[in-house]
């Protein structure tokens, strides 16, 4: 049994200088203040002095020491908590000891031994573990009652309830392991991977059924194109590949030209290169066959010859077509000379009208000015006799500007149309003489063309022509006797074309066996895949895959087997003592006995439901302060009932949901525990627990009140009793 | 304590095999060195692993065919 006498701080969390040294002389030390003065700092030293780095980070299982929660006090340059344990065999000191920069170098650990000798880092963890005898988890959630526990029971959600729960009972590793398993779906795999090797299974059967289904076809093939079928087989197509080259060497014969050598084929597999050789050597001997030689050429020759006579009879259509429009336009419009003149007098009689426009302006001008004076001197009143008819007129200077007007308008307009006239005259005749002109234009280059190919055509006829000689003539000439040239030379090729289509059916031959003998060795290939050492390794794999899950899943079944009876052991001890705790608390008078049913769990870990002495349900009667009852019945009943060699409990702010009435009832149920021989730490900013702590725990206790907190100096301590 | 209690579990059970015992080993290694997640980490490795084999062998087949 070990129990805490002394605690030193400094540099630990909320305490940045060197604090009072606490004393836990008494059954019960209760550790009251404010929210945020470092009780919960003082309780997290003593497991962090038991356990460091475990504490703190995922694998601690405390959700708020996840992220960034770390032991060194901002403002100090270490954290160290000195611990002194009273055991049966005498006192141990703890010094865990961490420097800020230094990584694991700046962490250390010494224990100093009963008979006054000491050990140091993995030593004194060994030392200290066997001192404790309780594992991390185990401890943080069967010794020291953190405030999450509570929060979880009391949230009233039924997974994180029983999850609370389980780990109130020490089952931590059960659920926290079973769950992991859980997640890992491993089953979901194997389904992967057996789809996967299901499909292979049935690619390899898919893909013997098309090979075989080819190979019939060729078979069927070969057969049509005159292959027997025992040369579809390894030893025929070596047959068939030496017929091929005795053929080849009496093509070659026959045209005349030496074949170059190339090697039969010693093994089924030599033939294709032996396939692509031959005809490469095929067509070789019969592009450079002499008789085929000359066929290219004369060919070549005549196709020149044809095409340079479709020229010159194009050039000589054309140029026709063109003279006859030409000599039609003429006709109809007359030279481009006569057009000219045309233009010309057009253009002259345009000038006379054009002068005859300006002339009338001037006359214009001296009417209007002989009227203005006549009216300047009063004629318009006056004069209203005619001077040259003698007849009576009124407003008469009037009448005479009107008529002038009429007059000069309508001559000015005569002129004009016939100006205009004229100029859509000119027009025209401009527009024939430039129809004229590019009509001319393109004669003269069709007569440049139709030069160029009477040059080509004396080149290709090779030889001097004289001036009177018809060059169409001598083409057709030509072309005509290279005609019957071919005609000889083709019915000679025939013969040997003959030849070399025999020849080359024997390449197919040969081809279309090797065909066959590679599906045939293919499909062989294919049906050994089931016999071959990789098909082997894949139902072995299949078999280690089924083997590994079922070993695994066995795990996670005995995980959950001994969960449930684990929970079932312990509730069975202690159950009582849980009950009574819990009725003690909530003095609930519908509540004779509390009934715990345990249960297992859909996901991981035990589901837990809470029965009354008739077996009726009652989570949906349990108020906020029954479920924080019921957390702390199950913290300090197994406590009581399961003992182990820590002989303290540590409860961090225990009355957070409980009534007035509860928490005093709360102290009762701490004296008993007290009264089994454990001491209490307890921190608290419940001033209504620490009045009945005070006035009613009938144990002894000592109490420290941690006010004035401040950043640089952490809180004052101080001993209040 | 949890590895005893199981391994009790078992031999109560009449089983005996090592590579359950092996694999316990070795999930209690990876719980106390990383937690949960290690050891549902671990667990997805390994079915990894025998996927890549069993992958590495479906290719080796897919080109025989």
């Amino acid at each position: 049994m070990i129990r805490i006498k002394k605690l030193e701080i400094e540099g630990f969390r909320g305490f940045p200088a060197k604090c009072k040294e606490l004393e836990f002389s008494k059954p019960t030390t209760l550790i009251f203040g404010d929210n945020h003065q470092g009780k919960s700092s003082i309780l997290n030293a003593i497991e962090w002095c038991f356990y460091g780095d475990q504490c703190y980070g995922a694998k601690s299982r405390i959700r708020e020491r996840v992220g960034n929660w770390e032991p060194i006090n901002r403002y100090a340059n270490f954290a160290s908590v000195n611990i002194l344990i009273q055991a049966e065999e005498g006192n141990y000191t703890i010094k865990r000891l961490e420097r800020r920069g230094e990584g694991k170098r700046g962490k250390s650990l010494e224990i100093t031994l009963p008979d006054r000798s000491s050990k140091k880092e993995e030593n004194a963890e060994i030392e200290l573990s066997k001192l404790i005898g309780l594992n991390f988890i185990d401890f943080s959630t069967t010794v020291y009652q953190h405030q999450e526990t509570i929060r979880d029971v009391v949230v009233q959600k039924p997974k994180e309830q029983s999850e609370a729960i389980d780990r109130l009972l020490g089952l931590s590793i059960f659920r926290d392991i079973g769950a992991a398993i859980k997640k890992a779906d491993i089953r979901q795999f194997q389904r992967e991977m057996a789809k996967r090797i299901d499909t292979i299974q049935s690619r390899i059967q898919q893909t013997l059924d098309i090979r075989q289904r080819d190979l019939n076809e060729k078979e069927k093939e070969a057969i049509e194109i005159g292959v027997e079928k025992k040369f579809l087989n390894q030893k025929g197509v070596l047959i068939l590949a030496k017929d091929l080259s005795d053929a080849m060497d009496n093509f070659a014969k026959d045209i005349g030209l030496i074949p170059r050598t190339i090697i039969l084929p010693m093994s089924w597999i030599e033939v294709a290169s032996f396939i692509n050789n031959e005809k490469e050597e095929l067509d070789r001997l019969w592009s450079e066959s002499p008789e085929v030689k000359n066929q290219v050429s004369l060919t070549t020759k005549r196709s020149e010859g044809l095409n340079l006579k479709s020229e010159i009879d194009e050039c000589q259509k054309n140029l026709v077509n063109v003279n006859l429009q030409i000599k039609r336009y003429i006709d109809e419009n007359g030279s481009e000379e006569i057009i000219g003149d045309q233009i010309k007098q057009i253009f002259d009689k345009t000038n006379i009208i054009v002068d005859q426009i300006k002339l009338l302006n001037p006359k214009s001008k001296l009417f209007e000015e002989g009227i203005a004076i006549l009216r300047n001197v009063g004629a318009d009143s006056t004069l209203s006799i005619c001077p040259l008819c003698g007849q009576k007129f009124p407003n008469l200077l009037s009448h005479l500007e009107k008529e002038w007007n009429d007059k000069i308008t309508q001559m000015t307009a005569n002129l004009h149309d016939q100006e205009n006239e004229l100029t859509k005259q000119k027009s025209e005749l401009e527009d024939k003489k430039y129809q004229l002109f590019n009509l001319n234009k393109n004669q003269k280059r069709l007569e440049a063309d139709l030069q160029r190919v009477l040059v080509k055509i004396i080149d290709y006829l090779g030889k001097k022509i004289s001036i009177d000689e018809d060059l169409s003539v001598l083409l057709d000439n030509e072309i005509n006797s290279l005609s019957k040239k071919l005609e000889k030379i083709n019915s000679s090729i025939k013969a040997k074309r003959e030849n070399l289509n025999q020849v080359y059916k024997l390449i197919e031959k040969v081809n279309i066996s090797f065909d066959t003998i590679k599906l045939k060795e293919k499909i062989n290939e294919i049906g050994m895949i089931k016999k071959s050492s990789e098909y082997d390794k894949l139902e072995k794999l299949r078999d280690q895959i089924a083997k590994f899950i079922k070993d695994i899943e066995t795990i996670g079944d005995l995980i959950s087997e001994v969960t449930k009876e684990e929970a079932k052991s312990k509730l069975k001890t202690s159950g009582d003592e849980i009950s009574s705790y819990f009725k003690k608390i909530t003095n609930n008078p519908a509540i004779e006995r509390l009934i715990i049913e345990v249960r297992e769990g859909r996901s991981s870990g035990n589901e837990y439901q809470f029965c009354d002495q008739d077996g009726k349900e009652l989570n949906p009667i349990l108020s906020l302060g029954d479920l924080n009852a019921l957390a702390l019945s199950f913290f300090l009943g197994l406590i009581k009932t399961h003992p182990h060699q820590i002989n303290f409990v540590i409860m961090d702010d225990p009355s957070q949901s409980l009534g007035q009435e509860q928490k005093k009832r709360l102290v009762s149920v701490l004296d008993d525990v007290c009264g089994a021989g454990k001491e209490i730490i307890i921190a608290t900013t419940d001033s209504e627990l620490r009045n009945f702590i005070e006035t009613s725990l009938i144990k002894s206790k000592s109490i420290y009140e941690v006010t004035k907190w401040n950043p640089k100096t952490g809180a004052e301590i101080v001993k209040i009793k | 304590m949890f590895k005893d209690t199981i391994i009790e579990k078992m031999e109560h059970n009449d089983m005996t095999s090592q590579d359950i015992k092996q694999y316990l080993d070795d999930i209690c290694l990876w719980y106390e060195e990383g937690g949960e997640q290690l050891v549902t980490d671990k667990l997805s490795d390994a079915m990894k692993t025998y996927e890549n084999h069993i992958n590495d062998i479906l290719n080796k087949i897919e080109e025989k065919l």
